[in-house]
């Protein structure tokens, strides 16, 4: 699908890091209120969309814009919309949760009485709240994710990405962190949610984009996602467009026997997707 | 406008409670170069030894005797001096205009005296405040050459004196400091506070340098980046941070050095201002140059290291800068740390004026501003890359 609509739209997006093309003609959009989950392998150009995206990496070609609004255009006022969690941790260790929503807060102008309000708000949101003026180094992994995510609520994004933002979490906090998704989309925010995950994608996304060697390979909704790995054609077949050099076939490379796939399940068939995707690439 | 400097302050500020944080880092960052500082002073202030080095003398004989032209010539082929015969005005005027640092004079009544034996002859060394070791060396290699050429005519005099009698040297020698004879104080630890205190300033600011590349490690930039902060005012922030602690640091060591050792300053007051401020400035702008210029921390910690060592020494901070050959004397007009070194003395303990100080501040400053449009260039260009290794993508 090639969307050049929506409250965040990608078009011909093309991206390069130290003089190769990482990213090629990607055209994407999402609305308001949607999550989209983008999937692939390692290398496959999830993470250098998303730093375009965040103005982290100029845009080699092609055009971005947020309700209207070009990265290249006016930078700040785009900024000013998007939310950004990187795949690190990327808070100060030696500050409290309240001095680094404080911070961070305080880079989006939020008027310091709107942002004592608003970091209660968030810190009760990631259920933070009675840990606020501890140290986060004393933090658990989740913990630290959590505050990871806080920092990027704070000026009520309509854009949220998240880059991974899961990796290295217990199931409780998995859970916390989804459960604050889902509140964040229910109130009309647009998020964009990399992961390796393909269960946390299918748990939270009503949207999926697969991207691989630096081309989105496929967009849709997850029922159509999940047709497309049942179907027994090529799948190339019906997406010419964005046809890389390998394919998905459930009989090829892993299961030469036609009879193991019935056995396949869904997280099965699509890790299977995946690997095929890496062959690809590799080869 | 105000929300700018709003933000700036919120990016100062941060930095500055980061740096609160850690109790032992912040006692470390006052103590480290008060320390450093006093142990060169100890060792400055003992006289140098060192044969392989020719000390820079004019000579001055005012006396037509043939003992003080023995004498003089001694001294004018001895392979231990880079010894050169001026007239005292010559030797006082170059003196005064920092082309020359020491003069050894033989006064007309230097022979009429010892003839005497009424009161005891002098030499008089006319030095630069700054030049206490080269005085004290001179006096000791012209007490050896003396004695070695004319012992006899010296000594003579003076042996009928009994089995008993102590043998002391048969002249005395005066020295004095050109200019400000009686105001100037200045000894080793003058030199030791001003060296040590720059360098280790410019480690202070390769250490924020190299917390912005663990920033970059750790995501903070790209967080900072996707947030509606132009990159100026993020780079800027980082300066002023660096910049300001690093002028309080000064502030506390010259502070202590002036309690403790006698510190003063002797020259202009604002050109002193100026030339810490310029100096602060230049410890922010190495930093931002480390973490723009360094790729990882490792890397950028080893080469910044050795480039803040080598700068240091050629500019004249561990030794005074005679010892060194003169084409390194030559070279360091061109390290932005001689002209801090030259600035802060020449404030300090050597009295300089407002505008030769200025000069110096100048010369600095313009050094920073380079420092930090290159680190600037620098940071574009890498984000236009995507942080190839200080923050990959």
């Amino acid at each position: 699908m090639l969307a050049n609509h929506g409250y965040l739209s990608l078009r011909q997006l093309c991206l390069g890091y130290l003089g190769k093309l990482v990213v090629e003609e990607l055209s994407l959009s999402i609305n308001k209120g949607e999550m989209l989950g983008l999937l692939g392998p390692n290398g496959s150009g999830k993470t250098t969309t998303i730093h375009a995206i965040t103005g982290n990496l100029q845009v080699t070609s092609g055009s971005i814009f947020l309700d209207g609004v070009s990265i290249e255009e006016h930078p700040e006022t785009f900024k000013k919309m998007i939310g950004f969690v990187p795949q690190e941790l990327a808070i100060y260790e030696e500050l409290s949760p309240f001095e680094n929503l404080w911070f961070f807060g305080k880079n989006y102008r939020i008027p310091s009485r709107q942002l004592h309000s608003r970091i209660a708000d968030v810190l009760k949101m990631v259920r933070l709240d009675a840990q606020a003026n501890i140290p986060s180094r004393n933090f658990s992994g989740g913990m630290k994710r959590r505050l990871n995510i806080a920092c990027a609520l704070l000026h009520k994004p309509g854009l949220l990405l998240l880059d991974e933002p899961t990796v290295g979490l217990d199931p409780l906090s998995r859970e916390a962190v989804f459960e604050c998704l889902e509140n964040l989309r229910s109130e009309g925010c647009a998020i964009i949610y990399t992961s390796h995950y393909y269960e946390e994608i299918a748990r939270l996304c009503d949207q999926i984009g697969v991207m691989s060697a630096g081309r989105l390979v496929f967009r849709g909704s997850m029922e159509e996602f999940h047709r497309m790995l049942s179907s027994k054609t090529p799948w190339e077949k019906k997406h010419k467009k964005n046809v890389p050099i390998y394919r998905f076939d459930e009989t090829s490379i892993t299961h030469p026997d036609p009879g193991e796939n019935q056995n396949l399940d869904q997280a099965e068939k699509v890790e299977k997707y995946l690997m095929s995707l890496s062959i690809g690439k590799a080869a | 406008m105000r929300t700018n400097l709003e933000i700036l302050w919120n990016l100062c500020s941060k930095d500055i409670r980061l740096f609160l944080k850690d109790g032992k880092s912040v006692a470390m960052f006052f103590i480290v170069p008060i320390l450093l500082a006093s142990v060169f002073g100890y060792i400055f202030s003992k006289p140098l030894e060192n044969a392989e080095v020719k000390l820079p003398l004019m000579v001055v004989v005012e006396d037509e005797s043939s003992l003080a032209k023995r004498l003089g010539d001694v001294l004018l082929k001895s392979p231990k001096l880079q010894a050169e015969k001026v007239s005292r005005e010559q030797a006082i005027q170059r003196i005064q205009k920092r082309k020359s640092r020491l003069a050894l004079v033989i006064p007309a009544d230097f022979s009429q005296l010892l003839k005497e034996r009424k009161s005891l002859p002098s030499v008089e060394i006319l030095h630069h405040p700054g030049s206490n070791l080269e005085a004290k060396w001179a006096e000791g290699l012209f007490t050896e050459m003396a004695f070695r050429e004319a012992a006899p005519e010296l000594l003579g005099i003076w042996l009928p004196g009994g089995a008993g009698m102590k043998l002391e040297r048969p002249f005395e020698v005066k020295k004095e400091p050109i200019p400000n004879r009686e105001t100037i104080s200045s000894h080793a630890y003058s030199h030791s506070f001003n060296g040590m205190t720059l360098q280790y300033l410019l480690f202070w600011g390769m250490d924020c340098g190299l917390t912005f590349l663990r920033e970059q490690r750790l995501g903070i930039w790209k967080r900072l980046r996707s947030a509606p902060i132009p990159m100026s005012i993020l780079l800027l922030g980082k300066v002023l941070s660096t910049s300001l602690l690093a002028l309080i640091q000064m502030m506390v060591t010259f502070a202590f050095g002036a309690i403790f050792f006698g510190i003063s300053i002797n020259g202009s007051v604002f050109g002193f201002v100026a030339m810490i401020l310029a100096a602060a400035l230049m410890a922010a702008a190495t930093g931002l140059l480390v973490a723009a210029l360094g790729g990882t921390e490792n890397r950028a910690r080893s080469v910044s290291i050795l480039a803040i060592l080598t700068l240091s020494m050629v500019g004249g901070m561990w030794l005074p800068s005679f010892m060194f050959p003169e084409w390194v004397q030559r070279l360091a007009m061109a390290a932005p740390t001689a002209w801090m070194l030259r600035g802060l003395e020449g404030a300090t303990f050597l009295g300089m004026g407002f505008q030769d100080v200025m000069t110096c501040a100048g010369v600095v400053f313009a050094f920073s501003v380079v420092f930090i449009l290159l680190a600037n260039w620098r940071f574009r260009s890498l984000n236009s890359q995507g942080f190839s290794e200080g923050g990959s993508l």
